[in-house]
C-alpha cells in the first residue's frame, strides 16, 4: 500500500501522521513504534510548512522477502538545505531550540537519507523495519 | 474551521490549589499559543500554586510541540506556579529523548495523582 498526502496545512499534517500510525500499526508495528513514526512524521512534515511552505508526504509499505516495514519520504520544491552535514548535527545546547530535527529523525530510522539541492528542494527518505 | 479563534482550547480546572490541564487534542502551533495564554491568565487569576500538565491523552508530540510546553511551562514558574508533566507515553517520551528533547528542570511523572501527591509534599515557594 502507498499514500500520498499534500501538505499545505497544518490540517494536512494531521493528515499524515494519523495516516503514517494506522499504516506502521498495520504494519504490525507496536504500540511505542507506532508512536515513534508518527513523530517521525510530525519532523519531517513540520520541517515542509516551515521551511518549504507545500509539499508532500509518501506512506509506503515495505515487504523485502517476508520483511516487514514502513517508509516514508517527505519531499518539497523548497529553497533546500545548503549545508546538510551542519543540518544533521545536534544543535541542543545553545538557543534550546532543536533546529530541524534531523538528528533525532535519523537517530529513531532503520535507514535515512537526504537529498538537497540549493532552490530547488529536499527529500527525505527513512525506512524502519519491524525487528 | 480554518479561522485561528476557532482553534481548540485546552480545559484548565483548579483542583487542589493546582491548575491541571488535561490535553486531549491533537496539537498545533495555534492550539499552543492559546494554551499558554490561557493558562498564564489563570494562573494569575486563580492564584494557583502548581500547573499539571497531563499528557497521558497526546499521541503525539514532535520537538516543536514539546519546546513551546517547556516555554509555557518555564513562564509559569517564573509567575510562581510549580510545573509537572504528567503520564507521557511511551512511545512520546521514547522519541523525545532520540530528538535530543529534554526537559531536566521540569518535574514528570507517570500519573495525576503522582503529581498532586508531589505537589502536596513540595514546599511551598516564595514564602
Amino acid at each position: 500500500m502507498e499514500y500520498r498526502v499534500s501538505i499545505h496545512s497544518e490540517p494536512d499534517a494531521t493528515r499524515a501522521i494519523m495516516q503514517t500510525r494506522r499504516s506502521a500499526a498495520a504494519a504490525g508495528f507496536d504500540a511505542t513504534r507506532v508512536s515513534i513514526l508518527g513523530t517521525i512524521a510530525s519532523e519531517l512534515v513540520r520541517n515542509i510548512l516551515k521551511y518549504a511552505v507545500s509539499g508532500e508526504l509518501i506512506i509506503r509499505d515495505l515487504d523485502d522477502h517476508g520483511r516487514r516495514g514502513l517508509e516514508l519520504v517527505a519531499c518539497d520544491q523548497g529553497p533546500g538545505i545548503r549545508d546538510i552535514a551542519e543540518a544533521l548535527k545536534d544543535h541542543v545546547s545553545t538557543s534550546g531550540t532543536l533546529g530541524l530535527g534531523l538528528p533525532g529523525v535519523k537517530r529513531m530510522t532503520d535507514e535515512f537519507r537526504i537529498e538537497s539541492e540549493v532552490g530547488k528542494g529536499t527529500t527525505v527518505t527513512i525506512r524502519k523495519w519491524l525487528p | 474551521m480554518t479561522a485561528g479563534s476557532d482553534a481548540a482550547r485546552i480545559p484548565l480546572q483548579l483542583l487542589r490549589g493546582c491548575l491541571v490541564a488535561s490535553i486531549q487534542i491533537d496539537l498545533s502551533d495555534e492550539v499552543l499559543h492559546l494554551f499558554q495564554q490561557d493558562l498564564l491568565i489563570a494562573l494569575r487569576d486563580r492564584r494557583a500554586r502548581a500547573v499539571i500538565l497531563d499528557l497521558s491523552g497526546v499521541r503525539i508530540l514532535d520537538s516543536s510541540d514539546f519546546e513551546s510546553i517547556l516555554r509555557t511551562l518555564r513562564m509559569a514558574r517564573l509567575m510562581g506556579a510549580v510545573p509537572v508533566i504528567a503520564g507521557l507515553r511511551a512511545g512520546i517520551a521514547a522519541s523525545l529523548v532520540e530528538l535530543g528533547a529534554s526537559a531536566a528542570d521540569i518535574a514528570t511523572c507517570i500519573t495525576l495523582e503522582q503529581a498532586f501527591e508531589l505537589m502536596e509534599r513540595a514546599p511551598r515557594q516564595g514564602t
